[in-house]
């Protein structure tokens, strides 16, 4: 009997293996999101994918594998880098799957894929579309992982140990306890979703997808774009994640947060869109709800940028 | 070279899914690369029942491309004529992409389209990627 567990456990692992795998996927999904989203929402990609033949769909499979197995190698798709060439393309794969998987999804949300898309129109789109969010998950985990071991410096510098740097991670935890910290998180959510949908907002996609989009769906695209948000802060392991959760401040527990930031998002949302003309003063509420919904999903992920940048 | 790091239950699991995605990607992929491939084949008519609001006749048509191969910039001109053949209202729209079989509904909105009308409708032309 006994036997028989420590099989299952060496074949399947235990409760923590499988927590860390799921945050290490998780901080992929989350990665890609961060780095291909804005491409998600530009319809010369779709149409690129669209009007791609299946020798052309191919093509930038093999193409694509290239650059993320070289990023993998150099920063690791996990947290253990460098890596034998073996295991980089183990996680070459792994991270292509994850782009696969995670830009359907979200192509199914927005109505770019259903269920009358031809087979060839859908590949292309999903490989176009997939290839820089598979870079995204590559790259991010390095990139995050930086403000995290300066976060741990911080730490060591508390317990007085080598390696120590100046300042006080916990004094700088503390200081953002507070009123502070929430117009720091605020700021940060507001310059980070400026950043994104900016590049967006003047371009005909938010009309042509807002004119498409049923309840039910922006229903959808609310609860994904809160999802993913959480998940980035607070899910997915990057930057200083424990830090984060220990703030007192007001709004700062990670559900009011990732809500308030996501209320946040949809006002800059609503506002750029007014700013570039794609919304005006006087419009019909539904047709603000629906483009600022839509709006919401990319500017809250950089909102959730914004905040780890803090 | 640095070593091989050992795979944990989880991560062997999360290979061979990957593994299974990306295998079906590339078979669908190389399946669709061997089917003959047809030209692109545009057919466009009404879809619909005429509908009048005021002085406006709304027509529903479905433009749809029964080859294989994308038509870009898909040109569809519709023309309103009465019993003697005389034009009465035209109208013209452009789809964008229109992959091979797949089909867009269109709305065409004329002035002044009595019941007797007819409409004619033809793609005139469309782009190859």
């Amino acid at each position: 009997m006994t036997g028989g567990v420590a099989t299952q456990v060496a074949l399947f692992g235990d409760e923590s293996a499988w927590r860390t795998e799921a945050t290490d996927l998780l901080r992929g999904v989350a990665g890609g999101m961060l780095f291909g989203t804005p491409l998600l929402f530009t319809m010369e990609v779709w149409g690129i994918g669209a009007a791609a033949t299946p020798a052309g769909i191919a093509r930038s499979l093999g193409l694509s594998i290239v650059p993320v197995f070289l990023l993998v190698q150099t920063a690791g798709f996990r947290r253990q880098a460098p890596l034998h060439p073996l295991d980089a393309a183990r996680e070459t794969v792994e991270a292509i799957a994850v782009g696969i998987v995670t830009v359907t999804a979200v192509l199914v949300l927005l109505g770019q894929i259903t269920l009358r898309t031809p087979a060839v129109d859908a590949l292309g789109k999903i490989v176009f579309e997939g290839a820089p969010f598979a870079l995204g998950a590559a790259v991010a985990s390095h990139l995050f992982r930086q403000a995290r071991d300066q976060g741990d410096q911080g730490d060591q510098a508390d317990r007085g140990q080598p390696g120590a740097t100046q300042g006080s991670a916990r004094a700088v935890v503390a200081d953002r306890h507070g009123w502070h910290g929430t117009a720091a998180d605020l700021g940060s959510t507001i310059i980070g979703a400026l950043f994104v949908s900016s590049n967006i907002a003047p371009t005909a996609e938010i009309p042509m997808l807002a004119a498409a989009a049923s309840p039910l769906r922006l229903l959808a695209i609310v609860g994904v774009t809160l999802i993913v948000t959480y998940a980035i802060v607070f899910g997915a392991g990057f930057g200083d994640q424990q830090k984060r959760r220990e703030q007192r401040g007001v709004l700062q527990h990670p559900l009011t947060e990732t809500t308030t930031a996501y209320l946040v998002a949809l006002v800059v949302a609503a506002a750029v869109l007014l700013f570039f003309g794609n919304l005006h003063v006087g419009d019909p509420w539904p047709q603000v709800l629906d483009h600022a919904v839509l709006l919401g999903l990319p500017a809250a992920v950089g909102g959730a940028a914004g905040r780890l940048a803090v | 070279m640095t070593g091989r790091r050992p795979l944990a239950g989880p991560e062997r699991i999360t290979f061979a899914i990957s593994v299974a995605i990306l295998l079906a990607l590339v078979g669908s992929i190389a399946w669709l690369g061997i089917q003959p491939r047809t030209e692109a084949t545009i057919t466009v008519e009404v879809s619909g029942d005429r509908r009048t609001v005021g002085p406006q006749t709304y027509v529903t048509v479905r433009v749809a491309n029964a080859g294989d191969e994308t038509a870009e910039a898909v040109q569809v001109m519709a023309k309103v004529t009465d019993p003697a053949g005389e034009v009465v209202a035209e109208g013209e729209q452009t789809v964008d992409f229109l992959s091979g079989h797949e089909d867009e509904d269109l709305v065409f909105v004329f002035e002044g389209a009595a019941p007797e009308t007819e409409i004619e409708l033809r793609v005139a032309s469309y782009l190859v990627p």
